[in-house]
């Protein structure tokens, strides 16, 4: 090889190696703060299905509103999130607006100085969203009096879905206590079809059991002050009344075999393909029997959650508002950001609109018109809660505690409570005892 | 006075070493030397560079990153706080458990990879009418990706809609159908048999490798003085191919002490614990507890494991050699 070609090699394999170094080092166009920059516009959002397609119409329509300020859309799988959304925040890579599920992320979202304190403009646009000025939506955006996200979609899990099918099919009827539910699974015995549509594998399906029949068991306030460990505990008798319920209804056999091996897909898909009678999940399962590729043979129904004590009916309800947007603080774009959220919150762009069309129970002004009449049940039951005097909503209970009580006990736990391979009293102990080495730092 | 003139360029190129006047020979050398040493590092740089940046780099900051309470979420809140998160390590159960499972893993799949590989490996070595097509599917679990089989495993043993139960149920084994990934009991027997059926192809190749490269004398030998086939085996192939299983050994440990994907994926170290491994319950603390500290110390051991075990296979090596 003669010398002029090695020194040309030579010089291709240090150029190239110094690009990778630069780009290794990254090099980004970093703009804490700024209000503008030449960064692309985002959104990221956890939608799927006829979700994440109402998403990209209300893109694709802000977009040709304001072609000098096009913005993209990024679905993100739920399961993801956590990383995907954690990943751009610290590495600096952040999108213009965030939609991620509020509470107890907006809190160390907001301590680790990642959100756009958007009080003024909340305060400018709060008659643009029922509820708006609700305590529900401020322990979902605001920290230390700021508030730092908007609401969009409320969910809740005080229903169950039936096929009416199978019901008709072994003469059943709606359960309206949880005896009238372990009947139904003395009945459904040894027919192969299931009572309980319910997987645990990813934890919180089983959860939301727990905290239906703790709602029921104790109260808002019970339950606030014993995710704030002040004026209650864990292991205090209505949590272990209520993790008993669990464990004794997992007994009767109401939940399927191998309860805490598959997740939600598998729990989902034994409903839908007419394995099951009920299945219990959140207001925004109506947007998977929107979706033309889950639409289930039969016409679903939804019939309140059962009560444990029918003559002391509660009407407190488990929902909250875990589809909310915020605008990170170091975007470079911050001013898009709120370009952005003047219009999708403007009830004549029809952006909340085309959200509730596709079943899921938005919040903006006018948005309830479209619901289908399951949806304005769920949307209805939430504002007679929030009507009533005192706390009557309270969110996922995850979302008031760290991950070590929430995502960690709350999750394995009840989950084991269902398969039955763990006793309510050690559940409620072990979540006890995070909660209080979670206070201790 | 004679002067020599200044070799061309040309000349320089084409003359050999001895035709060409000493001075230039001299200045050739350095400048061959040179030119190798900077050759060399431009060639050598790009590779670094990656590893660096893939490698060094992330494993430096995570033990640094192990003596910090970081959640994960922006710079400015790293703080250091020494070494709590070591002493945490220690009271929490559900990383002793990890532990616990990690080393179960790495003893059971590494025992069970090495010998059905070695025995596979002796059985398919001599040419035979189908050993290629056995070969093939033997190694085809090795290239499978990680996370289509944890998913497809899911499906499988779905008690309601999987395929296993139905299976076992046809066959008139019904009693062993059950929750497989939802029993405690089973779940991780489920996920080693899941490892070694993944992992044993690989090793099987390294043998046949290592038998190939034998020298045949030695077994013919042993034959002519009437060995059998396992004796033969025993004393014959087994001790020539101990360097092969030290490397198979250290391979299978090191897979199994950093194995994630196929748990993260079919149980997420579930039902409460019972398959979590040191690097989904460390994936845990980092992404979804807001323990990005923690999680690095939980790492950091595992590094420190895997370099027990290099240090371990390097010294065998070298009493190996020596012997």
């Amino acid at each position: 090889m003669s010398a002029r070609r090695r020194r040309a090699l030579t010089s291709l394999a240090v150029l190239a190696g110094s690009a990778v170094a630069l780009t290794g080092c990254g090099l980004s166009n970093s703009s804490s703060g700024a209000a503008s920059s030449s960064k692309a516009l985002t959104v990221w959002h956890q939608f799927s299905g006829e979700g994440a397609g109402a998403m990209d119409v209300v893109i694709s329509d802000y977009n040709k509103k304001n072609p000098d300020a096009k913005f993209k859309g990024r679905s993100i799988a739920n399961d993801e999130a956590n990383t995907v959304v954690r990943t751009g925040l610290s590495g600096n890579n952040p999108p213009t607006v965030l939609q991620y599920e509020g509470y107890q992320q907006t809190k160390d979202f907001v301590k680790a100085g990642q959100l756009l304190d958007i009080t003024d403009w909340y305060n400018q646009h709060v008659d643009d969203f029922t509820y708006g000025d609700s305590q529900a939506v401020k322990d979902a955006c605001e920290v230390d009096g700021k508030m730092y996200c908007i609401p969009w979609n409320v969910d809740t899990s005080e229903q169950l879905f039936i096929n009416p099918d199978i019901m008709s099919q072994y003469s059943l009827t709606a359960p309206k206590t949880v005896d009238d539910l372990k009947a139904i699974a003395g009945t459904l015995k040894g027919t192969g079809i299931n009572p309980v549509s319910l997987y645990a594998g990813d934890g919180w399906p089983a959860a939301h059991w727990w905290f239906l029949l703790t709602i029921q068991r104790c109260s808002v306030d019970t339950i606030v002050a014993a995710a704030n460990q002040d004026g209650a505990k864990w292991d205090d008798p209505c949590f272990l009344q209520s993790a008993q319920d669990l464990y004794d209804i997992g007994q009767a056999g109401v939940f399927p075999q191998g309860v805490e091996g598959q997740d939600y897909n598998a729990m989902l898909q034994l409903f839908l393909s007419g394995k099951a009678a009920l299945m219990n999940t959140g207001t925004w399962f109506n947007a998977t029997l929107a979706d033309k590729a889950t639409k289930p043979k039969f016409e679903t129904e939804a019939v309140a959650f059962p009560q444990v004590d029918p003559a002391k009916p509660s009407q407190q309800i488990l929902g909250g508002f875990t589809n909310v947007f915020g605008l990170p603080a170091n975007s470079g774009n911050t001013d898009a950001g709120l370009k952005f959220l003047d219009y999708i919150a403007d009830p004549a762009n029809g952006a909340g609109a085309k959200f509730a069309k596709t079943g899921l129970v938005n919040v903006i002004i006018g948005a309830d018109k479209e619901m289908e009449p399951r949806v304005k049940a769920s949307y209805d039951a939430i504002a007679a809660a929030l009507a009533l005097p005192g706390n009557n909503v309270i969110a996922y209970f995850e979302n008031l505690v760290p991950p070590s009580v929430g995502e960690d006990i709350m999750y394995n736990g009840t989950a084991a409570l269902t398969s039955g391979s763990m006793k309510p009293q050690d559940y409620v102990t072990q979540l006890q005892q995070a909660a209080e080495a979670a206070a201790a730092g | 006075m004679t002067t020599v003139a200044r070799p061309t360029e040309h000349q320089r190129e084409t003359l050999t070493t001895a035709e060409q006047p000493r001075d230039t020979r001299q200045r050739r050398k350095s400048h061959i030397a040179g030119t190798s040493k900077v050759g060399a590092a431009g060639f050598i740089l790009p590779g670094y560079f990656f590893y660096a940046g893939f490698l060094l780099i992330p494993l430096v900051l995570t033990i640094l990153l192990s003596f910090t309470n970081w959640n994960g979420i922006g710079y400015n809140t790293i703080q250091g706080n020494g070494v709590k998160n070591y002493v945490k390590l220690v009271n929490d159960p559900v990383f002793l458990q990890a532990l616990v499972h990690n080393g179960v893993f790495l003893a059971t799949t590494v025992i069970l990879k090495v010998v059905l590989a070695f025995a596979l490996a002796l059985a398919v070595r001599r040419a035979f009418p189908g050993g290629g097509f056995f070969r093939a599917v033997f190694v085809i679990p090795s290239i499978l990706s990680l996370i289509v089989v944890s998913l497809l495993l899911k499906f499988l043993v779905d008690p309601n809609n999987g395929l296993i139960n139905p299976l076992l149920r046809s066959i008139g084994l019904g009693a062993f159908a059950g929750s497989w990934l939802g029993d405690p009991s089973r779940a991780l027997p489920v996920l080693i048999g899941l490892d070694v059926w993944l992992g044993f192809g690989l090793f099987l190749f390294v043998f046949l490798a290592g038998m190939s490269a034998l020298p045949a004398d030695v077994s013919e030998a042993a034959k002519v003085d009437g060995a059998k086939p396992w004796q033969e085996t025993w004393f014959v192939t087994i001790p020539l191919l101990a360097p092969t299983f030290r490397l198979v050994v250290l391979l299978g440990c090191i897979e199994s002490l950093k194995v994630f994907a196929t748990v993260y994926v079919a149980t997420s170290g579930g039902p409460n614990h019972s398959t979590e491994v040191l690097a989904t319950w460390a994936f845990f603390q980092a992404f979804t507890g807001n323990q990005v500290g923690y999680g690095s110390a939980i790492m950091s051991v595992l590094l420190v494991a895997t370099l027990i075990l290099a240090v371990f296979y390097v010294r065998a090596n070298q009493k190996g050699n020596i012997q």
